[in-house]
């Protein structure tokens, strides 16, 4: 840490990190709380972390939203890539402009209306195909698939964009078939964009209430949506302590995957 | 002397029985319509260092590219040893490249990087670590074998790149601007050990240079690019001397240039009356040439001779005033302003120290050559 910083300086960067991070300090220190009042101190307990593992429905939520993120961020890897591919090293397919406006649309969509026509693509789908039988993890899934793959295709663009082909071409001067050269030298060059980008999308996938609101069927609530329908009953604690758990595993997940990549280096 | 006499005993280009190793049949390659190499009909025999010589732009990268595989000509085919390669992918063909920016896999160790294409063959393990060692010996890398390419210096890359293009023994090696990111002294030292490897290995190496002075001490041969199409062939000494044409003449070295009107054909030697010059050129030329047409005749800074004392021969004789004095320590450039106007440049050799030179700023000065060290260009 620098020492010397201007008294100035040092009095926004406390405001800077206080506005950041004291809202996420707020709920920690709250999940702690013994009353059941959310803003009222009443003492230590940890009452709320026992209650919380009791909580069948928040539970539940939670291991559709991990089931969700896990198989979305997945799909969403894999298609971002072939779709990163296509739009970097094909040279100037027909519809190559096309490609690259719709693979990112999604994002720049507004959520509301991604939602909705999803819905109704689902809806049609099922009574014309048949398929997908009703609304669950598979739509939720799909649908966050379409939302996660915009993100990925542009972190991936991005790093194939600025990777030397002479490294390919020299993969296949000494030899390698195209697809060996994929598995050899492009994966692994581009794997700290694909680990970058399946965390982005698992995040993506997890925050999502928007969409997953529209695509979700009986049984099928992820946690966001029973968060946010928990409230209009009042906030209970146990939202704080599930909170704080969720920040303290991304924490220590940031926190190791920093110290991987620097003992890599 | 012709430079590289001694490299290859026999000069199998002069010998019409001879097998070229490497044909390009009237190749020719269009992007979007544009022409990049325009019919180009090229043979390189076996153990040969060639150089494709040429500006940025005129197509010496695109014609390394097509003998590669990265790009498929348009027209024409390319043949190595007699087979047939123009559809043959980059992945399948005896050919090797060495990549201006080296492509060093930055994730392997220098041993990997060698190992990368040798691991492609049906090769044992230990033959692969032999032949890694061997390569590494070759270009005297043992040391570094576990490096990361980025742990490296550009010198030591560039040794690096040039072991993991030979390692798999191919029948030719290409080389894209193999010295171009190196600094001056090291690409000199690097120039002459290129060349000490390549007669070790008798692999044929075709290389791409912007470097005229590289392409020179470097090739058994060289071909001088411009605009897709090959303007001439031959040996640095042939290139250098007798120029094909006025774009040749350029390229390579500098050159001084009068231009004139013939007047007189004697056996094979014209006259030439030049107003440029202020005098008769009396120049060896074997091709057509009748008397009344106009022709360029050129003559090389290093072969004009400046003195006070007007020479004892009448024709190729010219004076002028000098201008300016480029010293290089060496030579020294003189630039002679001539009665027309034109600026003649004349290089000599510093045989005395500076304060002593006989010839200084705003002498008026004779410049005179010998008939034979004149050439007459006409393309």
């Amino acid at each position: 840490m620098q020492t010397n910083l201007s008294p100035s300086l040092r009095v926004f960067l406390t405001l800077g990190y206080g506005f950041l991070y004291l809202p996420i300090l707020t709920l920690i220190i709250f999940s702690f709380n013994a009353s059941r009042q959310v803003t009222v101190w009443q003492g230590f307990s940890t009452k709320w972390y026992l209650s919380l593992f009791q909580d069948k429905i928040l539970i539940k939520s939670l291991w559709v939203s991990l089931q969700v993120a896990t198989s979305a961020a997945t799909f969403a890897i894999i298609l971002g890539t072939l779709a990163a591919i296509a739009l970097v090293r094909f040279g100037r397919f027909k519809g190559r402009g096309l490609l690259g406006i719709l693979t990112t649309a999604p994002m720049i969509m507004p959520e509301v209306i991604t939602g909705l026509s999803l819905l109704l693509l689902f809806v049609g789908l099922e009574q014309i195909i048949g398929w997908p039988q009703g609304r669950g993890i598979l739509t939720i899934t799909l649908a966050h698939t379409t939302l996660c793959m915009a993100y990925v295709t542009i972190i991936l663009r991005g790093r194939l964009a600025d990777m030397d082909l002479s490294l390919e071409e020299a993969a296949l001067d000494l030899g390698a078939r195209p697809f060996k050269v994929f598995i050899t030298i492009v994966l692994p060059l581009i794997s700290p964009a694909l680990i970058s980008g399946w965390l982005l999308a698992f995040a993506l996938s997890l925050d999502d209430l928007v969409i997953a609101s529209f695509v979700a069927g009986p049984g099928s609530s992820t946690l966001p949506m029973v968060i946010f329908s928990s409230i209009r009953f009042g906030i209970t604690p146990q939202i704080n302590a599930l909170a704080t758990i969720i920040i303290t595993t991304v924490a220590m997940g940031v926190m190791i995957a920093g110290w991987l990549m620097h003992r890599k280096k | 002397m012709p430079s590289k006499r001694h490299r290859i005993d026999l000069q199998p280009w002069q010998d019409p029985k001879a097998k070229p190793y490497i044909h390009l049949d009237r190749v020719s390659k269009e992007f979007n319509g544009t022409p990049a190499i325009d019919d180009v009909s090229l043979s390189i025999f076996q153990g040969e260092f060639f150089s494709l010589l040429g500006p940025s732009g005129c197509g010496k990268t695109t014609l390394l590219r097509m003998l590669a595989g990265f790009e498929k000509p348009s027209k024409g085919k390319i043949y190595i040893d007699g087979v047939d390669m123009t559809r043959r992918p980059a992945y399948d063909r005896p050919v090797n490249m060495m990549f201006q920016s080296y492509a060093l896999f930055p994730h392997m160790t220098v041993e990997q990087n060698i190992a990368f294409g040798l691991k492609q063959e049906r090769i044992s393990k230990a033959e692969i670590q032999d032949r890694v060692k061997e390569v590494l010996k070759l270009v005297q890398m043992e040391k570094y074998n576990s490096r990361k390419p980025h742990q490296l210096s550009g010198g030591q890359r560039q040794r690096v790149a040039l072991a993991r293009s030979l390692v798999k023994r191919p029948k030719l090696l290409l080389l894209d601007e193999p010295l171009a990111a190196l600094d001056k002294r090291l690409r000199e030292q690097t120039q002459f050990e290129l060349v000490t490897i390549q007669e070790k290995v008798g692999i044929t190496f075709i290389m791409v240079t912007h470097d005229q002075e590289e392409a020179m001490t470097m090739s058994t041969r060289l071909g001088v690019m411009d605009h897709g199409r090959l303007r001439q062939i031959g040996t640095p000494n042939e290139v250098y001397e007798y120029p094909n044409s006025e774009y040749v003449a350029d390229f390579i070295g500098s050159i001084n240039k009068f231009e004139g009107l013939v007047t007189e054909v004697d056996g094979n030697h014209i006259l030439v009356d030049s107003e440029e010059a202020g005098s008769t050129l009396y120049v060896r030329h074997s091709a057509e040439a009748p008397v009344g047409s106009h022709v360029k005749v050129a003559i090389r800074p290093e072969k004009m001779m400046i003195d006070h004392a007007p020479p004892d021969q009448k024709r190729n004789v010219t004076k002028g005033i000098v201008r300016d004095i480029g010293y290089l320590g060496d030579v020294s450039i003189y630039h002679v302003k001539l009665k027309s106007g034109k600026i003649v440049l004349a290089t000599q050799p510093n045989l005395v120290r500076l304060a002593e030179r006989p010839v200084t700023w705003d002498d008026k000065v004779f410049l005179f050559w010998r008939a034979e060290n004149s050439i007459v260009l006409t393309a």
